[in-house]
């Protein structure tokens, strides 16, 4: 099986990498850039890449196309974010294959033999198991397959020819403060139990005593305003080792953006919250009065209210 | 400006229920048009309000629900409505979709805009729209939360993305994808809903379209089997919220995730 | 017999429903809390087209029906239990539907658009300090004074005496009086469009107070003098002698929508409740809906409330076929029986449900926090009267089906 999987970060390349030697065969990457290029040699003997400006779809999946035409793969493999999703859907209509997004486990054997997927569907309420036939695109789910660690030995890079971008772009990098929630190890989130902007600084609290980032709920960003982005399918998906919901609900498009958490630790007053069905580890009680006692347990470091 | 939207109807997941055996309850689940799908619609009716266009909806499937869709999309604004015959809907595979989508801009076009919903769907998950610009092979704007006819053959779409927000200014036709965050769409008031009971909904063929659909065929579908823990603790008052604390932090470091 | 709403029934619910999770529901403990309604609230019903449903096109109704206007209290009042917006909503269906019924051309193209639009107020004022069940008994009186009448008395419980006062262009009230020098009987009232406030400008000889109620905080209840209050011939509204009757008939409406509104609010009681049953576990581990005590009192709940809104639809659909069909297929009369049943099971329904809940909730239902008390006082301001007592409902109910000469105490 020969899998060409889509990286843009360290981390999705050594994601799909794993993703890529569960199904034996020859696997390969294209990055975006050759710094990305040279790091990702240590993860995977072919590596392709481009230098593309900022991310556009169109050009980037023709960049992917170019090396899909060089290395021939009967699977490509796209990260399930936002940008991901758009290359895999140009990308596949292109080559005429079929697709899965939200994938949480693959196997694919050598030869002719059909793709298995299991994919998250009905917003991350149900998970279908199909069978593909090669050739076949699939956007893998955030931390459905563990960082790899570097293989030994440096793989070949080849730049591949990119056409410019199909429309012109203009980029703001996010500014956030202090450790962002897709590269901590311990992200809280704030959910709708949080009263107020103010009572932020609870959430804000215990990051910080755990030497985590917050974030919050889509609600509390997008109807509210207290915060530029959120974790939620369609914010930042995030797989951090610990994830801490305070006054979180648990609903499904939220659920989906933390699934990929090694520890889901859940403070709700409601025992019926959904969430409690999907924690590890669950307090039901007033997040008022249980943050400010955790906090003390953990040394008051980072302040409370 | 002729623009296109294209738009389906969604189960409400929140309200899905499942058998004893984890099959999903597809049939009790209410169904109406996703919202995403509606601040498309909005989007487009409001350049139609501000530029003068027509707004033409689409949508692929033959359920009552496909053809509410229609008429939903009538009374928020739209002039004209296709939909594309196709028996058991629900599990037409993203691809199939978009070709048929794409057949329909080509046949009643040309459109300036395509536009679709992106992301917070049931199944699709945000590929529809990328694949109906592959097929065309025209520009993309995927995920705006922003969009403005910026002059003539010129569309301007911010996207908010992980790593943070783009701004694409693209030549029309093009196609735009419009997340939930773009805009309240407007709630259709009594004369809007009766009046759209009226128009003509126009029905198409995917043969004749040329469009092979195809459907998934699931080996099975299930709930999803939550692999956790689940060990709760109680903190009725400040004492409890004490031990609690103390408990989960213990856990926590057995697990070896507090540093 | 089709049991179903149609499917422009079902849109509209849906956008009604929609409009109310968007704009009322985050804000309706709030506006309980502060006792008022914000304006801008009030415009955008307007601009939804949420008031005058049932009123033709052409004074700027939306030309639906009753049924469509219960179906829209009723979705308000689920997202907004304390049912003050909800109440606002019904009086702007109904007593613009009995203008439009009953009242001149010139008095329904003056004051319908506008209320139709969310400027202005209009609805009912019957009750007097003195009684209001007993509507013959009225003692404000309007004497004719060549193209006008002078209207004195006094009108109590009164809701929207402060809203008039706010609203941009003004409003008033589908008002019951004794024509002058008529005797005690049913055949002695006229009724006007009285409108203490129109266009921006306060109208003399009109006294307004506003009382403190324990309850649905959100709309005003006040009572006022009228002291020479001028009214003109056109704002009159059907002939001399005939003011009982045709309140009568706008009570019908009324009702229905009353009976509307406190459903909502008892189906999102119950909802809450069924909620705690289910998540709530005691006796290891148990749900509390497993203990039969508890769930069979649920089941018995949901029956009456599923008759009691049965009961508004079939009334409701009953009126359309009165009013707004022709040639109509049941006459005025036709609809006191229905209408009474929906009146009294509605709110009954609603107190019932209220009570066992709190009792489910148990000290958390006590207190502010869980909300819920605030719809048991909105609803029950409809077992104490407000568009007809409970036990007027009892004595329509026993007269029609008994028969008047026995059940009769009016003569």
């Amino acid at each position: 099986m020969r899998v060409l999987a889509y990286a843009d970060s360290g981390s999705w390349a050594a994601q799909l990498a794993s993703a890529a030697d569960a199904q034996g065969g020859d696997a390969a990457v294209f990055v975006p850039g050759r710094e990305l290029a040279e790091a990702a040699a240590d993860l995977y003997p072919e590596v392709y890449f481009s230098e593309l400006g900022p991310f556009e779809p169109v050009s980037y999946s023709a960049a992917f196309s170019e090396a899909a035409r060089s290395f021939k793969p009967d699977l490509a493999l796209f990260p399930c974010t936002n940008k991901g999703r758009s290359i895999a859907g140009l990308y596949s209509s292109a080559a005429g294959i079929r697709s899965a997004t939200d994938a949480i486990s693959l196997s694919a054997r050598a030869g002719d033999s059909p793709i298995t997927v299991r994919r998250l569907v009905y917003g991350g309420r149900a998970e279908a198991e199909f069978r593909m036939n090669a050739p076949a695109a699939v956007c893998m789910a955030q931390g459905s397959y563990p960082e790899r660690g570097p293989r030994g030995g440096r793989g070949g890079i080849h730049e591949v020819r990119a056409p410019g971008p199909a429309s012109s772009v203009d980029f703001r990098p996010r500014r956030g403060e202090g450790v962002q929630p897709d590269e901590a190890d311990v992200v809280v989130v704030a959910g709708r139990g949080i009263r107020s902007r103010e009572d932020l600084e609870l959430v804000k609290g215990l990051a910080r005593a755990l030497g985590g980032a917050w974030s919050v709920t889509r609600p509390l960003a997008a109807d509210q305003g207290w915060a530029d982005s959120w974790i939620g399918i369609s914010g930042l998906v995030v797989s951090p080792k610990l994830y801490i919901g305070v006054g979180v609900s648990g609903q499904p498009h939220h659920v989906m953006g933390a699934r990929g958490s090694r520890i889901i630790v859940a403070i709700n007053k409601d025992p019926g919250a959904p969430i409690f069905e999907e924690c590890d580890y669950g307090i039901v009680g007033d997040l008022y009065v249980v943050v400010p006692e955790l906090l003390k347990v953990l040394g008051g470091k980072g302040g409370g209210r | 400006m002729k623009l296109l939207v294209a738009v389906k109807p969604t189960f409400d997941i929140g309200q899905l229920k499942f058998e004893k055996d984890g099959t999903p309850m597809l049939d009790a689940c209410p169904v109406s048009l996703g919202e995403a799908d509606k601040c498309a619609l909005e989007e487009a009716v409001r350049i139609k309000e501000r530029l003068g266009a027509t707004v033409a909806a689409a949508t692929v499937g033959s359920s009552e629900a496909h053809y509410k869709a229609i008429r939903d999309s009538y009374a928020m604004g739209a002039d004209e409505g296709y939909l594309v015959k196709a028996d058991d809907p629900w599990r037409l595979d993203a691809l199939s979709v978009a070709s048929a989508i794409a057949r329909v801009a080509e046949v009643t076009g040309p459109y300036d805009l395509v536009l679709a919903g992106s992301g917070a769907g049931d199944t699709h998950a945000s590929v529809t729209g990328p694949m109906i610009a592959g097929i065309l092979g025209i520009p993309l704007i995927a995920g705006v939360d922003r969009l403005e006819i910026t002059g003539p053959g010129a569309v301007t779409g911010t996207c908010k993305l992980e790593d943070g927000s783009y701004t694409y200014e693209a030549r029309t036709p093009a196609v735009v994808t419009v997340t939930s965050e773009a805009n309240a769409p407007r709630i259709p008031n009594l004369r809007a809903i009766l009046r759209s009971k009226g128009m003509q909904i126009r029905e198409m063929d995917a043969g004749e379209l040329g469009v092979d659909l195809r459907r998934l065929e699931p080996l099975r579908v299930g709930r999803y089997e939550v692999k956790r823990k689940g060990v709760i603790y109680k903190a009725e008052d400040q004492k409890g919220a004490a031990e609690a604390s103390a408990s989960l932090l213990a856990a926590l470091r057995s697990e070896g995730v507090l540093s | 017999m089709d049991f179903l709403l149609s499917e422009d029934e079902r849109r509209f619910q849906e956008s009604v429903s929609e409009f109310a999770k968007r704009y009322i529901e985050p804000a309706w403990i709030d506006m309980d809390e502060k006792g008022r309604i914000p304006l801008e609230l009030i415009k955008r019903m307007g601009d939804q087209g949420l008031f005058a449903i049932p009123v033709p096109e052409k004074y700027g109704g939306m030309g639906g029906t009753v049924l469509m206007a219960a179906l829209a209290i009723e979705e308000i009042a689920y997202h907004e239990p304390a049912v003050a917006v909800a109440v606002y909503a019904l009086l702007n269906n109904g007593w613009p539907l009995a203008l439009s019924l009953f009242g001149s051309e010139a008095a329904k193209q003056e004051i319908l658009p506008k209320v139709a639009s969310g400027d202005a107020f209009f609805g009912i004022g019957s009750t007097e300090p003195q009684g209001g069940s007993d509507v013959a008994g009225a003692k404000t009186v309007a004497r004719r004074s060549g193209n006008k009448w002078v209207v004195n008395g006094e009108k109590a419980y009164i809701s929207g005496v402060r809203e008039i006062q706010e609203l941009p262009a003004g409003g008033g009230f589908f008002l019951v009086s004794k024509a002058e020098s008529a005797e005690y009987g049913h055949r002695s009232m006229v009724d006007f469009a009285l409108l203490p406030r129109w266009n921006g400008k306060m109208r003399d000889g009109w006294r307004p107070t506003i009382y403190d109620d324990i309850g649905r905080h959100g709309l005003s209840t006040g009572g006022f003098k009228l002291e020479d209050f001028e009214v003109e011939d056109d704002f009159r509204i059907g002939d001399v002698g005939r003011g009982f009757y045709l309140l009568m008939e706008g009570f019908n409406v009324a009702r229905i929508l009353v009976a509307a509104a406190t459903i909502g609010s008892a189906r999102w009681a119950l909802d809450r409740g069924a909620e705690w049953l289910r998540s709530r576990k005691l006796f290891q581990g148990r749900p509390i809906a497993s203990f039969e005590g508890i769930s069979f009192r649920f089941a018995e709940l949901y029956a009456e409330l599923e008759a009691a809104k049965y009961f508004v639809y079939r009334a409701a659909w009953m009126i359309d076929k009165t009013y707004l069909e022709n040639p109509p297929r049941f006459k005025p009369k036709d609809l006191n029986v229905p209408v009474s049943l929906a009146k009294m099971k509605g709110p009954e329904t609603a107190t019932r449900i209220y009570e066992e809940v709190l009792k489910w909730l148990g000290a958390y239902g006590y207190t502010k926090e869980s909300a819920v008390y605030r719809g048991w006082l909105g609803t029950f301001s409809y077992m104490i009267g407000a568009e007809g007592t409970q036990n007027i409902m009892r004595y329509i109910v026993a007269r029609d089906v008994i028969g008047s000469e026995y059940v009769s105490h009016t003569g």
